[in-house]
């Protein structure tokens, strides 16, 4: 007995033994399942941060399309006397001048813009489909067209976004003190503006200029360089004088005096600006590629247009009478910070818009037209509805011809065809299938469907139709790996008590598969709803503006609105964008929890 | 019907009837060969069990019997096997009837996933036995009772079956199995899964259910076969080397692996 113990510590003790070498890979292993679990771990967060990413961006997009700003008008439909008889009549309706009714109520709210250019700018406030909303107003109750009331309708989508704070940032300051104004060639100048208020305005100007320099002196640098190259150049030639070098040697010179005076105005133009920067007492003449600041009292909107140590001068185009002293307090200083050059409204725009504002007029709401009407090419009026009831009209064609046909075709294949090379073959294809681009299932959808069979382009039916195609496989693979998971005793427990075959799959084995069938389908369904490709093809992406109303109604889905919208340059659109794909994850959210929520519902253990 | 009631009216002066004749019976898997040429009589209202190592084909015979092979695909059977002297491979009889008439409980307790009332009432129905609700009940009502449960669930009948323990489980299944009326009952391995206890119960409910049915019971516990059985068929590599009485097996069995594996030299 010693002996041996006295062995197995020698055995112990020295490092190469077969049992020190087995602590040593095990020691390894655990480092190597800690290592593992890290990367699991490191790809898990990855793909969280990646999705969080992901979403936040794509709300805080779609957060402004969720709302819109709305115009109260007054509509005096006496005062067109309209023959209330063309009303009842869809073709007489068309010769109401709807225009002409909305565009007036607009004028009448300021009405001392009355050039043509201020007539327009303040007609294109409200939204283009105006008029058609206010046909489609006295179309659905023509009792209206003899009488007067208010109404709200869209603004233009830029107006919008002036007042979502899209256009440019805003600053505004009450005025501190009283100021006098003085009138001269109608300009107004203004002596005893306070200096807190003036400091504001000369840091607005100065940091406006500081940017105008840096961008000359970046011109400045490029002409710098451009010159020594020139330079440069000239130079190698001439230590080689033949012909050609002599040639481009005369060119060379004179892009070089070109250059050099290029280079001279920039460098006095820096030098400008550094001075007007650095010394407050300089007279700053604004331009339209600096911020619009003006002093607003009341409806009178006064453009600064010199600023001065001593005096600061303002214009204005209005034709109200501009009082010559303004009290502390009643008098504003208004700043668009983004320059009138790169601004899509225009200070003539912003003035009529804050005027309309200031009239109490212009009210911010949830934006339920969003979710009610069809697609339009003025952004503030594009909606989802038509495109949401398309996908919805899709899914149900999709379901109700790829479900059935792939429970089917499951239970056939696992349950009652023999397992021989045929059945193999059908097996391995349809593995494929589920594979195939579904621009494939487009293209065969639009010869056979629409090709062969006639069926119409851009409908629900035949878009259901391929995509039924596209989720078919999904469906029948899911199904039968869910028939396969039902254990076989419970099939020889009913063929043994002398169950047909037939008995035993629509009695036990079924009704135990269903809701991993019922899963498959919907995860089928959810990548259907998001497929775009094969309804391109097929014609799902027209403009469509009403609601259909059945399967073979002109259709459109949420995703190919989302390609079409995505598309486009407005910048309302990329908000509408963004909520029409928030609005079609939250459907997909919708149908996944679903899925999850059947399988808890109807999941059996045994 | 009408044979199982003669039979039950008969009773024991049947006892010595043929139920089940086996004639030169081989079975194949695809290439490969399970049986060789076996030949048994399975007599009426007796309880026979099959016994032998692992593999030896005992439950590929049992399945023979009420053509559960056909499941599956490759196996291929030859010979000659008559119920009440008629063949049951007969490309005349339907597998659907004869697996009413011969009636299955497996290894493994496999109740439906329903509630216990379903699942001893689905066999009855699918046969079209019961014609009332009241006929429905009483058949699940007597199945229980002769499968010595009815007590223990008369208060939960629509519980599911699944929730009852192993030893019950597998009563619930002889109950559906006797609830369609089967004049043989097959029995594979019925008390592996159990408990002593659940196991001592089963073998109880065996030795009455003969007195109504002939039964046919694969074991691998040769006590079990000693205790519940009457006869006793002796398998090894695929071939029925002994049968006999049961008594006679177990104490002078005429052939040498018969007596090594009773004495657990083989096996």
């Amino acid at each position: 007995m010693t002996n041996i113990s006295a062995n197995n510590n020698d055995i112990n003790m020295s490092a190469d033994t077969p049992k020190e070498r087995m602590r040593q890979r095990l020691k390894a292993r655990y480092r190597a399942e800690m290592r593992f679990k890290l990367y699991g771990l490191g790809a898990i967060i990855i793909a969280a941060i990646a999705l969080v990413i992901l979403v936040q961006s794509i709300l805080i997009q779609a957060i402004p399309a969720f709302t819109a700003h709305s115009m109260i008008l007054d509509i005096d439909m006496a005062e067109h006397n309209i023959d209330p008889e063309l009303a009842n009549d869809v073709k007489q309706v068309n010769k109401i001048d709807f225009r002409k009714i909305i565009n007036n109520s607009v004028y009448s709210f300021l009405p001392d813009m009355t050039s043509r250019k201020q007539k327009k700018d303040l007609r294109q406030i409200l939204s283009a489909s105006a008029p058609f909303e206010l046909k489609k107003s006295v179309m659905e109750n023509p009792d209206i067209i003899e009488g007067q009331f208010k109404r709200d309708y869209l603004l233009d989508d830029v107006s919008d976004l002036y007042f979502k704070g899209y256009i440019s940032e805003f600053r505004r300051l009450t005025g501190q003190s009283d100021i006098q104004l003085e009138m001269e060639n109608n300009s107004y100048s203004v002596l005893n503006i306070e200096q807190a208020n003036k400091m504001v305005i000369r840091e607005i100007l100065a940091t406006s200029l500081s940017q105008e320099r840096d961008a000359v002196k970046r011109l400045l640098d490029l002409n710098v360089n451009t010159l020594k190259r020139v330079q440069d150049e000239i130079n190698s030639f001439s230590e080689n004088s033949s012909a050609s070098n002599i040639e481009r040697n005369e060119k060379n010179k004179i892009s070089l005096q070109q250059l050099e005076a290029k280079g001279k105005q920039l460098q006095s133009q820096l030098e400008g600006l550094n001075l007007l920067i650095k010394d407050e007492s300089e007279v700053i003449n604004l331009s339209s590629k600096m911020p619009s600041i003006f002093i607003k009292t009341g409806d009178i909107f006064l453009k600064l247009s010199q600023f001065g140590a001593n005096k600061l001068v303002f214009n204005s185009s209005t034709k109200l009478s501009v009082p010559t002293r303004i009290e502390a307090g009643n008098w504003q200083i208004f700043v668009i910070e983004k320059p009138e050059d790169i601004r899509l409204v225009s200070d003539q725009q912003a003035i009529m818009l804050e005027r309309l504002n200031d009239l109490g007029i212009i009210h911010k709401h949830f934006n339920w037209h969003f979710f009610q009407g069809g697609d339009s090419t003025n952004p503030e009026y594009a909606a989802i509805a038509a495109a949401f009831k398309g996908s919805l009209l899709l899914l149900v064609v999709t379901l109700c011809l790829s479900f059935p046909l792939g429970v089917c075709a499951a239970v056939y294949l696992e349950e009652f065809a023999p397992k021989n090379q045929i059945t193999d073959f059908i097996e391995v294809n349809i593995n494929n299938l589920a594979a195939v681009p579904s621009i494939i299932f487009g293209l065969f959808g639009l010869a056979i469907f629409h090709g062969a069979f006639g069926i119409e382009r851009g409908t629900a039916l035949i878009g259901g139709m391929v995509l039924a195609l596209m989720t078919m496989p999904t469906i029948i693979i899911a199904s039968r790996a869910s028939l396969r998971a039902v254990p076989p005793s419970i099939r020889e427990a009913a063929l043994g008590l002398g169950a047909s075959r037939l008995q035993t799959v629509t009695h036990h084995v079924l009704p135990l598969a269903l809701p991993g069938m019922m899963t498959g389908t919907i995860i089928g369904m959810a990548q259907a709803l998001g497929e775009t490709a094969p309804l391109i093809l097929i014609g799902l992406i027209a403009f469509i503006v009403d609601i259909p109303g059945g399967f073979t109604d002109a259709s459109t889905a949420l995703p190919s609105l989302i390609y079409k919208w995505g598309d486009q340059a407005f910048l309302a659109f990329q908000h509408k964008t963004a909520a029409a794909i928030v609005c079609l994850l939250i459907f997909l959210i919708f149908m996944n929890a679903m899925a999850v929520i059947l399988r808890k519902k109807f999941e059996r253990r045994w | 019907m009408n044979m199982i009631v003669s039979d039950v009216a008969m009773g024991v002066e049947m006892a010595d009837q043929v139920k089940i004749k086996v004639n030169d019976v081989d079975v194949f898997y695809g290439a490969k060969q399970a049986l060789f040429g076996v030949e048994l009589d399975i007599k009426a209202n007796q309880v026979t069990s099959l016994i032998g190592p692992s593999g030896c084909g005992k439950s590929t015979f049992l399945k023979c019997l009420n053509r559960m092979n056909d499941t599956v695909d490759i196996a291929r059977i030859q010979g000659l096997i008559t119920l009440d002297g008629v063949n049951v491979y007969d490309s005349k009889i339907d597998v659907v009837e004869l697996r009413a008439r011969v009636g299955m409980v497996f290894q493994k307790p496999n109740p439906f996933p329903k509630s216990i009332y379903e699942n001893i009432a689905y066999g009855a129905r699918i046969h079209g036995l019961a014609s009332t609700k009241a006929d429905l009940d009483a058949i699940v009502a007597s199945s229980l009772e002769k499968a010595g449960l009815f007590e223990e669930v008369k208060d939960r009948l629509h519980e599911p079956g699944t929730s009852l323990s192993g030893g019950q489980q597998q009563r619930l299944c002889i109950a559906r199995a006797i609830a369609v009326s089967p004049e043989v009952i097959l029995m594979d391995e019925p008390c592996s899964a159990l408990d002593p206890i659940a196991t001592a119960k089963v073998e109880e409910l065996i030795d009455e259910l003969k007195q109504n049915y002939t039964i046919v019971i694969v074991t691998h516990s040769m006590q079990q076969a000693a205790r519940v059985s009457q006869y006793t068929a002796f398998f090894h590599l695929g071939t029925l080397v002994e049968y006999g009485e049961t008594k006679k097996i177990f104490t002078s069995p005429t052939d040498k692996r018969t007596e090594d594996y009773i004495t657990g030299r083989i096996g």
